[in-house]
């Protein structure tokens, strides 16, 4: 089921609160349970064969991780089972998501010869609720997962407003909430800040991102014979579209998991205002990066670390850093998640060099951290920061546009089609270079150009980038409701307010919610789904 | 070991890692208020913590350092275990 359907919004939705808040008042685990029973339903209402394999990974890891608890001071042991719990898991998603490309792969290599092994559908969410039970394993094995309630267990997991699409959830920081009586018992203001957050996240999915999905999802198609200016506003288009559409799904679940009086950790925060790249990795899908830095990063540097100290090498300091410190403690954990990291979001190649691509920018912004020069901020003027920070936005807006092309693209090749168009390689027969661009600002001034109907696109993006750029986001409209876990990182916007409990408010989001139901279409699924 | 002992130790590995002895650090001071405190130095001072004070900590615990108070917190439930 999706967030942006009218079923969801008129039945389910509306339903799945009140019973829970009814049944609330009688028994918290009445409510507990009507609310694992509608999170299987929302999943199931996909595909219900799926419910059996979401059932089993939770049998599963609820399983191994009570043993490992209950083996907590036999460390060997606890070991053992969580290594067969990561193994478990890892094969279950290799299976589903990569084992087929992986035989087709190797048949085109002609390593493999059998002509048909049949297709594998992609259970929906598998990424994240095998991450998120994998974190559970790990943080039980060390001692940082102590709750042990079954119930509590599988809301944790199929919650619906995070099963989907995460955020990735710490077994930590939801299962206290879970436990809390005064979780299952209704409280307005959380049902209205959680219903106004709701409202605007989904008229960034159905009023923004919905509508310019044409456009990059027109260029995206045949990317070999595009127009320059018409590549560029294809790789923009797409760049927004998946901003808003992550932006609104994001909002959507805080907004979902408010009404039920639970809290999630931020997990998008304004990325295109980042003026560096390990800045945007810390506001865009703000869960995954944690996930993977906690479980892959971290512990291959501490133990490059380890090892380097163990052998009488010492640890250096800022200042006395040398490229080759450089490349062993930090690009190579760096690239080793990234790649990962990429990878997961897909089989294909392109997600691989994603992966790859974002690796390389983090180390180029990290080894410009260390070794480039060193310039006070304070010595500095205004002007002169300001440069610096615009510079280090485009530039960080580009490089990120220019990795989403191969997060979109349905090949590496049509990736690189699209890069060629987009320097005037294209083999349409629509001139590239400099006519290009000289005939697109004539269309745009009223001078036919027969192939050119992108001027209206342009408008809509140069709209989108100040809407980004000026307005506060989702965190900061409501900081004083405390609507999230962790702590916003963004800088006050330029038009700074807050959203308030009133009637000016009140009307917007109530046009803004009829706008919404207006353009609903309900067939329209979120780009990261299909992760 | 008392709290005091460990944030001077800790406040000194910092200073030296981010390359600042001028930094103002106190027990509510988080990352995001340290200039130079990223990922790559969060590593660099975890590092520096576990030499300076002869313990070792869990990656799942790393997680839960939001302020250089749970930094604090966490040394000394780690100095108690070693004993």
């Amino acid at each position: 089921m999706l967030f942006n359907s009218i079923t969801f919004l008129v039945l389910f939705l509306p339903l799945s609160l009140l019973f829970y808040y009814l049944l609330g008042c009688f028994h918290m685990n009445a409510a507990k349970l009507w609310l694992v029973v509608v999170s299987f339903l929302f999943y199931g209402w996909w595909n219900p064969q799926f419910l059996i394999l979401l059932m089993t990974s939770i049998l599963f890891n609820y399983g191994c991780g009570y043993l490992i608890q209950v083996f907590e001071e036999r460390t060997r042991v606890s070991s053992i089972l969580l290594a067969i719990g990561i193994v478990v898991n890892l094969w279950a998603l290799f299976f589903y998501k990569y084992l087929l490309t992986l035989m087709n792969w190797l048949h085109d290599l002609g390593l493999i010869h059998a002509h048909s092994w049949g297709s594998v559908v992609l259970p929906l969410g598998i990424s994240f609720f095998t991450f998120t039970q994998i974190g559970f394993l790990i943080d039980a094995q060390s001692g940082n997962a102590k709750e042990r309630g079954f119930l509590e267990y599988v809301l944790f997991v199929t919650f619906f407003p995070h099963l989907i699409a995460g955020p990735i959830l710490h077994h930590r920081e939801i299962m206290p909430q879970f436990v809390k009586k005064e979780t299952y018992l209704i409280y307005w203001e959380n049902v209205i800040v959680g219903i106004s957050i709701f409202i605007l996240g989904l008229g960034k999915k159905v009023l923004i991102a919905d509508q310019i999905a044409p456009i990059a999802d027109d260029i995206f198609r045949h990317t070999a014979d595009k127009h320059m200016v018409e590549a560029w506003v294809g790789v923009f288009a797409y760049s927004f579209q998946l901003y808003f559409d992550f932006a609104g799904y994001s909002e959507m679940a805080l907004g979902l998991a408010r009404m039920f009086n639970v809290k999630f950790p931020a997990n998008f925060d304004s990325p295109f205002k980042s003026q560096s790249i390990i800045d945007f990795w810390n506001r865009w899908h703000i869960s995954l990066t944690r996930y993977f830095t906690l479980y892959l990063y971290n512990p291959l540097s501490l133990w490059i670390m380890r090892q380097r100290t163990a052998s009488g090498l010492p640890m250096l300091r800022a200042g006395e850093t040398t490229w080759k410190y450089f490349l062993i403690v930090l690009a190579l954990p760096t690239s080793y998640t990234m790649i990962l990291m990429g990878v997961w979001h897909g089989a294909g190649f392109q997600f691989f060099i994603f992966g790859l691509l974002n690796a390389f920018y983090l180390c180029i912004n990290h080894a410009w951290r260390l070794f480039g020069p060193k310039v006070s901020k304070v010595s500095g003027s205004r002007l002169r920061s300001w440069f610096e920070g615009a510079w280090g936005w485009g530039l960080t807006y580009l490089s990120i546009s220019i990795a989403l092309i191969f997060f979109r693209a349905k090949s590496t090749t049509d990736a690189f089609l699209l890069i060629r168009s987009m320097f005037g390689g294209g083999t349409g027969d629509s001139p590239g270079g400099a006519q290009g661009v000289v005939e697109s600002i004539l269309d745009y001034f009223g001078v036919a150009v027969p192939y050119w109907n992108y001027s209206n696109a342009l408008i809509t993006l140069a709209f989108l980038f100040a809407f980004i750029l000026c307005l506060p986001n989702v965190l900061q409209l409501f900081e004083k409701e405390e609507t999230s876990l962790t702590k916003v990182r963004s800088a006050p916007a330029f038009f700074s307010f807050q959203w308030r409990p009133n009637i000016l408010w009140g009307c917007f989001l109530a046009i803004l919610a009829l706008a919404d139901l207006l353009m609903v279409t309900g067939t329209s699924e979120f780009l990261y789904f299909k992760f | 070991m008392t709290q005091s002992e460990i944030l001077e130790r800790l406040k000194k590995i910092i200073s030296q890692v981010v390359g600042n002895d001028q930094i103002n650090l106190n027990k509510d001071t988080t990352a995001d208020g340290v200039p130079g405190w990223d990922s790559f130095n969060h590593i660099n001072i975890i590092m520096g913590a576990e030499m300076e004070f002869g313990i070792r900590f869990n990656v799942a615990e790393l997680e839960g350092l939001k302020s250089v108070g749970d930094f604090v917190a966490l040394i000394e439930k780690r100095l108690a275990a070693k004993k």
